[in-house]
C-alpha cells in the first residue's frame, strides 16, 4: 500500500473519530472498537483489491481482456432488445400451439403394468374362452390420474385439491375378471379434498375431508393404491371382503401429537385417525340400499427420532360396519332377498425401518348371507371369515430415502439432469391365509386357501418397478384339494 | 395347513435371491472405492444439479475431482439435496453419502443425533443472510417483525440466522409467527403477499427486488451472525480410504485457493452463476466482502466459535437434545497435510473467535 493511501486512511480515521471525541466527555469504547474493526476490514479489502488489480495488470493482454473492457454500443443494446422481443414472440407462439393448457394447475400421473405368468394348472374357464392356458401375457392395472389444487393457500396451505383418476383392472391370473370387468376403463377416483389445518408446518397436526369416490382407507392392503401394492396378486381378503376397495362418500383424516425431527425432516404423528361414511355399493354406482356403511381407523406410530430403532413402527386398527344386499339363487338367477350385515375388523402392524421391513395384517369379516333357492324359504346366516397376511422384506439401495413414505417422511429429492433412476432391490417373503368360513366349509361357503409367495422387486423409481413372484397356492377343498404353482412377472411403470 | 418343508424352501429361495442381488452393490474394495458420493445442500434454479458459493462448487464445476480420480477408475457421484441439511443427514445415516458441504445447523443436528461424520474443512464461511418483505409492506426494520408471519426454512442454517436476526432487536422466535416454508415456496408466498417476511440468502431475493415485488429490509453484516459451514466426511470412509480422502481434500483446498484469489473473482462468479443465480447476483452478494474470507477452509477459532454458538442456540431452542464436543468432531490432520502439500500453510489468515484476524507473531 502506498504512503499516500495509508495517510489518507489515517486521516479518514481521525476525521471519523474526531466528532466522537468531542461528542461526549467519555466516548463509548465499544463504539470506538467497532469503528476501528470496520476500518481494519476496509484496509484489508483495499489491500486485496490492489493485489488483484496488480495481478490483472501483469497478465498478458489478449483478446479476452479487451472484450471484457470494451464499451457496449447502442447498436448492441438495440440488437439485444430485438433478440428479446423475438424470443418473447416465439415463446408465446409455441405456448399457444404446442402446449396443452388448462384452467387450473394440473398434475398428470399414471400407471402402466404389463404381466406375464405361468401356472402349472390351467385355470378353469368358460367353455367359450381359452382352452387350458398355462402361460400367458396379461395386461395389468392401468390408470391415468389428474390432480392439483383448485385453491392454493400460500399463507397456511389450507388447500382445496382434486383427484380424477380413470383406470382399468387387470385380468387376474387364473382366469376371471377384476371388479368393473378387466380391460374396461372406468372412473376410479373422483374427489375433492379440503385441508382444515395448515399443511405448511410439518410440526403441526393435519385434518382433511375428502368428498367423492375414493379408496377405502381400511388397513394396509386395501388402502394401498395399485402402484403401491406389494405383490402382483393382492391379498385374498381384499377381493373377498372388499371386492370394490373404492366407494363414494365422505372421509375425514387427521393426525395428532406430531413429533418432527428437524435433522432428517422425519415426521411421526403419535396418533392418526380416519372416519368415514360411504354408500357401500362400490364405485360408479348409486346406493343400492337405504343404509350407509361406516368405518374408522386409528394408527399409533411410535414416537421416535430418526436414529431410533423404533422409527416407522406403527400399529393400526380398523373397523367397518355396513349393510349389504343379500340374494338367493333361484333357477340360476340371483334374486334379491333382503339385507345382511357387512362387518370387518382389522388389526395391522407396520415396521419399515430401512433396510428391514415387516408387515402383518389380520382381518375378520362377518357377512350376513342368505342361502336357498327362494326368497320365501331363505336361510339367513352370518358367515365369519378370517385372514392373516404377513410380509417380511429387505431393501437395499437408495430409492426410498428420496420419496414420500406412507408415514410422512419428507420428500428429499435430489437435483438431477434428465432421467435419474436410483435403484433399490427388495427380496421378500409373504404368507397369505384366508378362511372364507370359520364354520361350514363347502362349495357354497368356500374353502380355506393359503398362498406362500417368494419374490424379488427391483425399484427404478418410486412407482416404477419390476417384480417376480413365485406363488405356492394350496386350496383346501375337502373333496379335491389343489396345489398350484405360479410364476408371475410384472413390469410397472409410473409416470 | 402347516407345510414346514415348503416354508423352508420358500425362505431358502428368498435368501438366495437376496444374496444374488446383493452382489452388484458390493463396493469394489481393493484399497479404493468404485464411487465417491459427494453432496451439496441445495439445488440450482429449476432443480438443476448445480450449486455455487462453496469451494467444492468450484471443484465440481471445473471437473477437477473427475480428472483426479479418473486414472483410478473411481466414479464421482454428485448429489444435490433439495432440502439441504435434512436430506444430507438422511443420506449419511443410511450409508449413501461419503462427503458433503453443509450449513452449520444441519451439521450440528446430524452430529448431535449420532451421525458418524468428521469435519475436514470449513466452507460457506461468513455467508450473509437477508430479510425481505413485499415491496408495499409497512415493515421497515427487524423490530417491525413482531407478531408478523415470518417464513423460515427450519432445520437448515437459515433457522439459526432467524434466531440471531431477531435477537438483534430483542425478539425471540415466539415473538413472531414463524412458518416453516422452504425455498421457492417461500418466495412464492412473498410474491402473493401471503407471508409478511422471509429470511434467506440475499441472492434469493434479488430477482424479486428487481421485479419490484419485494424489498430487502436487512442484510447481515457482522461476523457473529453470519452463516458458517463445513466440508464433512463419513468416518467409515475416511478410515477405510485415507489416501483417497487426502487427495480429495487437497483438491478441495486447491479450489478454495482458486476462489480466494481476487483475480479470479469474476471467473468464480461466472462459474457459480450456472446454478441459475447468475453472474450479476453473485457479484452483488459479495460486493462488500473479500473472497478470501468466504473461501477459507481453516478450522480456526472463528469457525469453532461459530459452531459452539450454534450448538448452544440449537440446544436452547430444543433443536438438539444434547451438546457435544466440537473439537472431537474435527479432523485437522487431513487439512494440515493438504495445506502443506500445496505450500499454503500461511495463505489464509486464521481468525479469532470474534472474527478478527489472528495476528501472527
Amino acid at each position: 500500500m502506498s504512503l499516500f493511501t495509508r495517510s489518507a486512511l489515517v486521516a479518514l480515521a481521525l476525521v471519523c473519530l474526531g466528532p466522537l471525541a468531542h461528542a461526549a466527555d467519555q466516548p463509548d469504547p465499544q463504539e470506538l472498537q467497532r469503528q476501528i474493526r470496520k476500518l481494519e476490514e476496509s484496509v484489508r479489502a483495499l489491500q486485496q483489491k490492489l493485489g488483484g488489480k496488480e495481478s490483472a495488470e501483469k497478465a498478458v493482454p489478449g483478446e479476452g481482456n479487451a472484450e471484457a473492457t470494451a464499451p457496449v454500443t447502442r447498436d448492441d443494446l438495440n440488437g439485444l432488445r430485438t433478440d428479446l422481443e423475438n424470443f418473447k414472440y416465439q415463446y408465446s407462439r409455441e405456448r399457444e400451439y404446442n402446449t396443452a393448457q388448462s384452467n387450473r394447475p394440473v398434475n398428470i400421473t399414471g400407471l402402466v403394468q404389463a404381466r406375464a405368468g405361468y401356472s402349472n394348472i390351467a385355470p378353469v374357464a368358460a367353455p367359450t374362452t381359452a382352452n387350458g392356458t398355462k402361460l400367458s401375457f396379461n395386461g395389468g392395472n392401468t390408470a391415468v390420474q389428474f390432480s392439483g389444487n383448485l385453491y392454493r393457500d400460500y399463507e397456511e396451505g389450507r388447500n382445496l385439491s382434486y383427484v380424477l383418476r380413470a383406470g382399468a383392472n387387470a385380468t387376474l391370473p387364473g382366469g376371471g375378471a377384476g371388479a368393473n370387468a378387466s380391460g374396461n376403463l372406468y372412473v376410479q377416483f373422483a374427489n375433492l379434498t379440503y385441508n382444515f389445518l395448515s399443511t405448511l408446518n410439518p410440526e403441526g397436526p393435519l385434518l382433511s375431508l375428502t368428498f367423492g369416490q375414493q379408496l377405502l382407507p381400511f388397513g394396509l392392503e386395501v388402502a394401498a393404491p395399485d402402484e403401491l401394492k406389494p405383490t402382483i396378486i393382492p391379498a385374498q381378503f381384499t377381493s373377498a371382503l372388499f371386492p370394490n376397495q373404492i366407494d363414494i362418500g365422505l372421509v375425514l383424516r387427521g393426525d395428532l401429537w406430531v413429533q418432527y425431527d428437524y435433522g432428517y425432516s422425519y415426521r411421526a404423528p403419535l396418533l392418526t385417525y380416519i372416519a368415514g361414511v360411504v354408500n357401500g355399493s362400490g364405485p360408479n354406482m348409486t346406493d343400492n340400499n337405504n343404509q350407509k356403511d361406516y368405518f374408522g381407523r386409528v394408527v399409533f406410530t411410535a414416537p421416535a427420532e430418526y436414529n431410533s430403532w423404533l422409527r416407522q413402527l406403527a400399529i393400526g386398527a380398523s373397523v367397518y360396519k355396513g349393510t349389504q344386499n343379500t340374494t338367493v339363487n333361484s333357477n340360476g338367477t340371483a334374486v334379491l332377498s333382503g339385507t345382511g350385515i357387512k362387518e370387518r375388523l382389522g388389526f395391522d402392524v407396520y415396521y419399515n425401518h430401512h433396510p428391514f421391513g415387516v408387515t402383518y395384517e389380520f382381518v375378520r369379516g362377518r357377512d350376513g348371507r342368505t342361502f336357498g333357492t327362494s326368497v320365501v324359504a331363505k336361510q339367513l346366516e352370518t358367515v365369519v371369515s378370517q385372514s392373516h397376511v404377513a410380509t417380511v422384506y429387505y431393501t437395499f439401495g437408495s430409492q426410498f430415502l428420496y420419496a414420500q413414505s406412507v408415514l410422512g417422511t419428507a420428500s428429499v429429492s435430489s437435483g438431477r439432469f434428465d432421467d435419474w433412476w436410483p435403484k433399490s432391490y427388495q427380496p421378500f417373503a409373504r404368507v397369505d391365509l384366508f378362511i372364507p368360513s370359520l364354520g361350514t366349509r363347502n362349495a357354497a361357503y368356500g374353502f380355506p386357501e393359503e398362498i406362500y409367495t417368494g419374490g424379488f422387486n427391483v425399484f427404478f423409481a418410486q412407482t416404477t418397478k419390476f417384480q417376480v413372484n413365485y406363488n405356492w397356492i394350496r386350496n383346501h377343498n375337502s373333496s379335491a384339494p389343489l396345489t398350484t404353482h405360479q410364476i408371475l412377472g410384472q413390469f410397472q411403470f409410473g409416470f | 395347513m402347516n407345510t414346514p418343508s415348503t416354508l423352508q424352501n420358500l425362505l431358502s429361495f428368498t435368501l438366495a435371491a437376496g444374496l444374488l442381488a446383493a452382489a452388484p452393490t458390493v463396493r469394489a474394495d481393493e484399497g479404493r472405492p468404485s464411487v465417491i458420493r459427494i453432496g451439496f445442500p441445495g439445488t440450482g434454479t429449476g432443480n438443476r444439479p448445480v450449486l455455487g458459493g462453496a469451494a467444492l462448487s468450484t471443484a465440481h464445476l471445473k471437473g477437477w475431482v473427475e480428472q483426479e480420480f479418473q486414472k483410478d477408475g473411481i466414479r464421482i457421484e454428485w448429489n444435490h439435496f433439495k432440502y439441504a441439511g435434512p436430506g444430507i443427514n438422511e443420506a449419511f445415516a443410511n450409508g449413501l453419502l461419503d462427503f458433503s458441504v453443509e450449513g452449520d445447523l444441519g451439521m450440528i443436528i446430524g452430529r448431535s443425533a449420532g451421525l458418524h461424520t468428521k469435519v475436514l474443512a470449513g466452507d460457506f464461511m461468513r455467508g450473509r443472510y437477508a430479510v425481505a418483505v413485499p415491496s408495499e409492506s409497512s415493515i421497515r426494520t427487524l423490530a417491525d417483525l413482531k407478531g408478523r408471519r415470518f417464513a423460515v426454512a427450519k432445520g437448515t442454517a437459515i433457522q439459526l440466522c432467524e434466531v440471531r436476526a431477531l435477537a438483534k432487536v430483542g425478539l425471540q422466535d415466539k415473538d413472531v409467527r414463524a412458518v416453516n416454508i422452504l425455498g421457492a415456496n417461500a418466495t412464492d408466498a412473498l410474491q402473493t403477499k401471503d407471508i409478511d417476511a422471509v429470511i434467506g440468502t440475499p441472492a434469493q431475493f434479488f430477482p424479486l427486488r428487481d421485479r419490484g415485488v419485494a424489498r430487502i429490509i436487512y442484510e447481515s453484516n457482522t461476523p457473529e451472525e453470519q452463516i458458517s459451514g463445513g466440508f464433512v466426511g463419513d468416518e467409515n470412509f475416511i478410515r477405510k480410504y485415507p489416501e483417497i480422502t487426502r487427495r480429495l481434500l487437497k483438491l478441495y483446498v486447491k479450489a478454495a485457493r482458486f476462489g480466494s484469489d481476487e483475480a479470479n473473482r469474476n471467473t468464480v462468479f461466472a462459474l457459480w452463476g450456472q446454478d441459475g443465480t447468475g453472474f450479476q447476483y453473485y457479484k452483488e452478494s459479495y460486493r462488500k466482502d473479500t473472497m478470501i474470507e468466504h473461501q477459507t477452509p481453516l478450522l480456526d477459532d472463528y469457525w469453532v466459535g461459530r459452531f459452539q454458538d450454534g450448538v448452544a442456540e440449537a440446544l436452547k431452542y430444543k433443536l438438539i437434545r444434547k451438546p457435544f464436543d466440537i473439537e472431537r468432531w474435527l479432523d485437522r490432520n487431513v487439512l494440515d497435510a493438504a495445506l502443506k502439500d500445496l505450500g499454503l500453510e500461511h495463505y489464509w489468515t486464521p481468525y479469532r473467535r470474534d472474527g478478527r484476524p489472528l495476528t501472527r507473531s
